[in-house]
């Protein structure tokens, strides 16, 4: 069953259907893509009764103009945003009823930079590689745009009300080292450590590149082209770091000095320019 | 053969197991096969693997078990793995137009190897390759038994965008662009054949383990 239950009256600046991510493919040079920040995302689906990694929408800055079609549940989670519906400012990290033509405006951010929001049942799109997080860099699906409807695949039910605490979004990083801790000296390596680095502004849902006290590599930057992930802390030539994310490619060739810890990943979903970073060594 | 590794922790939830720092044929057979028989194992806790010359990894899901079991059960099936047991994969025919409309460097690459247009197109065009590893770009295949004659280094600055179906070289390697991109390898040439559907039931032309030929259009 398919109801429809959004229009997108301004699909703001880039806003993209994201679920848990496309499993089983990095073989084959797929990105895993999904949820940047996917403790958001989920505590949205946990907020509306959905399981984990339910298809939600990643919502970039602000702008964002929705219009009910039908009564939903839905929550708000990640950024700390001011969202009002019919003009009034709601609470996020809490389930929300939208009534028929009510309006959400995702109007201004504090601090962070994806708002996610979940629906109850989820939001349908093309399953492609068994996911359906949209990325265009690979041609699948594109970004919302004006006048879509957005849809969920479960009839209309009463859901709890809930809520959740939001979690810290510090800029603080916990790191494993590896696996081309070999290219680099303990004196380099501490220079991650000891020092601070800010966010460029080249960021994407590919990778974050910083700029800081730079790390040199022990004969070259390069390494024969192995596997890297979300998480992966590259360090090319010039000697600033880069983080790559979840759309990021599956090899590369620059040396990786480490990668961060799992349960630190969703705070570069919110990490923007300006931004200052800081790394500590972790087993 | 045998074959030795070492083990590193990547993230939370990786295991990476380097078995060389250097291309080597033989090696990168031993790793597809180790990639194969985890995919049909499936230890437990297994999520995928994907690999490239000289290293696989594995992720694994935390919940069920952890690094230390996860390279317990790798190093079972490494010790197990012999390198003559290889999958052979599908054979695949790749035409190409080679020119210097669509082989942006074609021009450049016959007067830095001193060999004729023609004669560069000969050799691409009669050599048998194989798929050594998919990475950088779904579907991006690096083919390895390019001869030697027709090595080229990449360019110094990477083109911006490089047309899907592209053709190109990387000192020893060559490939196909499977999609728009940027990217730095010298281009000789183009195929209309799609590497890459999203939408289509089997997404990707080559496999790990194919073996491709490039017939001239």
């Amino acid at each position: 069953m398919i109801r429809q239950v959004f229009l997108i009256k301004n699909p703001g600046i880039y806003t993209l259907i994201q679920d848990g991510g496309r499993v089983g493919y990095r073989s084959f040079g797929v990105p895993i893509s999904g949820a940047l920040d996917e403790k958001a995302l989920n505590q949205a689906n946990y907020l509306v009764n959905n399981p984990k990694g339910y298809p939600g929408l990643e919502i970039l800055s602000t702008g964002m103009e929705l219009l009910a079609l039908a009564d939903c549940y839905v929550a708000f989670t990640g950024a700390l945003a001011t969202i009002l519906v019919d003009k009034k400012v709601v609470k996020t990290y809490e389930t929300l009823l939208i009534k028929k033509g009510q309006t959400i405006i995702i109007k201004t951010l504090k601090s962070g930079l994806r708002t996610y929001l979940g629906v109850h049942g989820g939001f349908v799109s093309d399953v492609i590689m068994g996911s359906v997080s949209i990325n265009e860099q690979i041609l699948i699906g594109s970004r919302l745009k004006r006048d879509e409807v957005l849809s969920t695949c479960k009839p209309f039910t009463d859901v709890l009300i809930k809520t959740i605490k939001k979690p810290v979004y510090d800029n603080h990083y916990k790191v494993i080292l590896g696996p081309d801790n070999h290219k680099f000296s303990s004196k380099e390596i501490k220079k991650l450590f000891n020092n601070s680095y800010e966010v460029t502004n080249k960021l994407s849902r590919m990778g974050i590149n910083l700029l800081g006290e730079k790390i040199s590599h022990i004969n070259g930057a390069d390494v024969l082209s192995h596997p890297v992930m979300f998480g992966s802390i590259q360090i090319p030539a010039n000697g600033q770091p880069i983080i790559l994310l979840a759309d990021g490619q599956t090899t590369g060739g620059y040396a990786v000095i480490g990668n961060i810890c799992g349960d630190d990943l969703y705070k570069l979903g919110q990490t923007k320019a300006g931004d200052i970073m800081t790394f500590s060594r972790s087993k | 053969m045998k074959v030795t590794c070492e083990y590193a922790k990547m993230g939370s939830n990786h295991v990476f197991v380097r078995f060389s720092y250097v291309i080597d044929k033989l090696v990168n057979q031993y790793i597809k096969k180790v990639y194969q028989t985890l995919n049909t194992k499936q230890p437990k806790g297994f999520i995928e693997a994907y690999y490239a010359y000289g290293s696989l990894t594995v992720q694994f899901d935390l919940t069920i078990t952890n690094y230390k079991a996860m390279k317990k059960a790798i190093s079972l099936i490494i010790s197990d793995t012999t390198i003559t047991k290889v999958t052979k994969g599908n054979e695949v025919i790749i035409p190409v137009t080679y020119n210097t409309e669509f082989g942006l460097d074609l021009a450049l690459a016959s007067d830095y190897l001193k060999l004729s247009q023609d004669e560069i197109i000969d050799i691409h065009s009669s050599g048998k390759y194989t798929v050594y590893m998919i990475g950088f770009l779904p579907g991006f295949c690096y083919l390895g038994g390019l001869d030697k004659r027709i090595y080229l280094p990449r360019k110094k600055t990477p083109r911006l965008l490089i047309p899907k179906g592209s053709v190109g070289i990387a000192s020893s390697q060559t490939g196909v662009y499977p999609l728009d991109s940027p990217g730095g390898w010298q281009i000789i040439g183009r195929t209309n054949l799609l590497l890459y559907n999203p939408y289509s039931e089997q997404p990707f032309l080559l496999l790990p383990g194919d073996t491709v030929r490039f017939v001239k259009k």
